[in-house]
């Protein structure tokens, strides 16, 4: 009895139950949703979550913070754009082509910084969050500009998924805009799962012994600085891919996708879900996509609320949402 | 390379550490000045000294996190190249100052943390069970956060740790530090249980009396510089060490 209580109780705590649980409650939005516009905030909700999650990465497990973390959804974004509509490549390869190049600049970056100790690299992509606003507005040849530019609908081996279209499967009929969900929840899915294994495997090991103690880790043979620089790069990954998926998605990006206040809000996702809380940072992308919504009729004030509830959620769950929320639930539990 | 000079003498077997002309500084401040040591094979050295004087520096010199100029040799090689990593993987494991256990982890996941650089499964599971015997409270807490344990569990989850990593050569930096007087007695009982295992060990120390009680040799250093050196008790009666650091 007491035996079956603990294993149901693992199941719920496991982080592959909860990625079960995440892929049902994804799975079951559908039927809580009534219009277009719903779709499209889930749909932003979930792009918006999987950068999170691959930022927690870093910031959670790593203990490293990335100021400039939108440079790298906003070089996805306009590779992304330039590619497909100037050099004609179709919208996957351009994606995995930006997601690649991304990676690299993540790696050129990180590489001399991460050696040493400190917020080093938060100043560092700060710099570069800063250097690629002023590259996406001047370069207007290439970027459009503030104007922005425009990209063509996403397309899957051959079928293009564009939010305009309607589409028939197995004899249902499908909008643009339920699919493209549907595209971005799995986006979402597959992203908690590679991170979960990321966390699992001896790089998550070894992150979160260098969080705990840098110099414990050092001494018991982790190499600190490959690991910091490794998980930095996947994080600017993550986030080149659904900044990709974002410009197909809006088919119109502008350099605000790239810019200063842009990196802030995925950082207060990060802090305001829970830090090393997968889950809690996918709460996090929900409420800061959605809190604007509800606050709309606050009208200028909009803001001033906005700052006034993340402060009290950092007065009052210091941890984050999630992780503090878990807490109280165990120790009620016991 | 073997062609050493015929007319060498080799009294003594070659040591598995020597150190030889270290010098170390942060910035520009110099903490350590042209400082030799050895330590042979299967030795419990000490090394006393009052708070500032470079102990912890000179372990993490030897532990490859703290740059320094001279030579370091470890078993017949040379170690002035290779980071951190590299010297874990060649045997020098350090048990840091403050303990330094992973908080968030499970105390078995900080155990593992200490084989990071093996990959013989099989050994490593048996190396768990081992240290699970030699601290058995480890074993009844494994499953908690490292963070809920004493300052003397913590100790010894952290000596477990370093001894996961198969150390050819254990530093323990200051293991006493901190601790109540009946903990300090239970982490010198092992520093000999693992001397009489044959491990071995540079232990430094503000405590002067237990660490040279225990050890085979011990060295004084005063602000980066060797001032004195011999058998561990001889070292305890030298009336100078008293003074300086037994408190007279």
């Amino acid at each position: 009895m007491k035996e079956a209580r603990a294993m149901k109780k693992n199941i719920l705590i496991s982080p592959y139950g909860g990625l079960l649980l995440l892929a049902l409650i994804l799975a079951l939005m559908p039927l809580a949703v009534s219009n277009d516009f719903h779709y499209d905030l889930l749909t932003k909700i979930c792009l918006t979550a999987t950068v999170a999650v691959g930022l927690n990465l870093l910031v959670g497990y790593a203990g490293q913070v990335s100021l400039g973390h939108a440079a790298f959804y906003g070089a996805g974004a306009y590779a992304s754009a330039i590619l497909t509509s100037q050099y004609n490549l179709s919208p996957m390869v351009a994606l995995l082509s930006a997601a690649a190049g991304v990676g690299v600049m993540a790696w050129l970056v990180g590489r001399p910084i991460l050696h040493l100790k400190g917020h080093y690299l938060s100043m560092a992509t700060l710099g570069l969050g800063v250097i690629a606003a002023i590259v996406l507005n001047n370069e207007e040849q290439l970027t459009g500009g503030p104007d922005g530019v425009g990209l063509p609908p996403l397309s899957l081996f051959g079928h293009e998924l564009s939010v305009f279209g309607e589409y028939q499967f197995a004899g249902l009929t499908f909008t643009g805009v339920e699919l493209w969900y549907l595209l971005a929840a799995a986006v979402l899915v597959i992203a908690v799962l590679l991170a979960l294994n990321i966390i699992d495997s001896p790089l998550g090991r070894a992150l979160r012994a260098l969080h705990g103690s840098e110099i414990a880790a050092q001494v018991a043979g982790v190499d600190t600085a490959k690991y910091k620089l490794r998980v930095f790069v996947i994080s600017a990954v993550y986030a080149s891919v659904a900044g990709s998926l974002y410009g197909h998605y809006s088919g119109f990006i502008t350099p605000t996708v790239a810019s200063f206040e842009h990196s802030i809000e995925l950082i207060t996702i990060v802090v305001l879900g829970g830090m090393a809380s997968t889950f809690g940072v996918i709460i996090g992308a929900a409420i800061l996509v959605l809190i604007p919504q509800f606050l709309t009729d606050f009208q200028e004030l909009e803001m001033v609320v906005f700052g006034a509830i993340l402060m009290a959620v950092m007065i009052f769950l210091p941890r984050g949402l999630l992780p503090s929320v878990l807490q109280r639930l165990q120790r009620g539990a016991q | 390379m073997t062609s050493a000079a015929p007319f060498t003498p080799r009294p003594e077997p070659t040591p598995l550490l020597s150190l030889n002309n270290i010098t170390s500084a942060y910035g520009r401040i110099e903490v350590l000045h042209e400082l030799a040591l050895t330590i042979a094979p299967g030795e419990t050295v000490a090394l006393v000294g009052a708070n500032g004087a470079g102990k912890s520096t000179l372990l993490r010199v030897i532990s490859g996190l703290q740059p320094a100029s001279g030579e370091i040799r470890f078993d017949g090689g040379d170690l002035s190249r290779g980071d951190a990593a590299d010297r874990v993987r060649r045997g020098i494991v350090q048990v840091p100052e403050g303990r330094q256990v992973f908080s968030g982890l499970s105390v078995e996941d900080n155990l593992m943390l200490g084989a990071y650089t093996r990959n013989d499964k099989a050994a490593i599971a048996e190396d768990l069970e081992k240290q699970y015997q030699r601290f058995p409270i480890l074993k009844d807490k494994r499953r908690q956060t490292a963070g809920t344990l004493s300052g003397g569990q913590q100790q010894m989850l952290a000596m477990g740790r370093a001894l996961m990593g198969r150390p050819r050569l254990l530093l323990l930096d200051e293991p006493s530090m901190g601790l109540a007087p009946l903990i300090i007695e239970q982490v010198f009982d092992i520093v000999r249980e693992l001397k009489a295992e044959g491990i071995t060990q540079f232990v430094v120390e503000q405590n002067a009396a237990e660490a040279l009680a225990v050890a085979d040799r011990g060295y004084v250093l005063e602000t980066g510089r060797i001032v004195a050196s011999g058998e561990g008790t001889a070292l305890l009666d030298n009336d100078s060490v008293k003074a300086a650091y037994l408190g007279g």
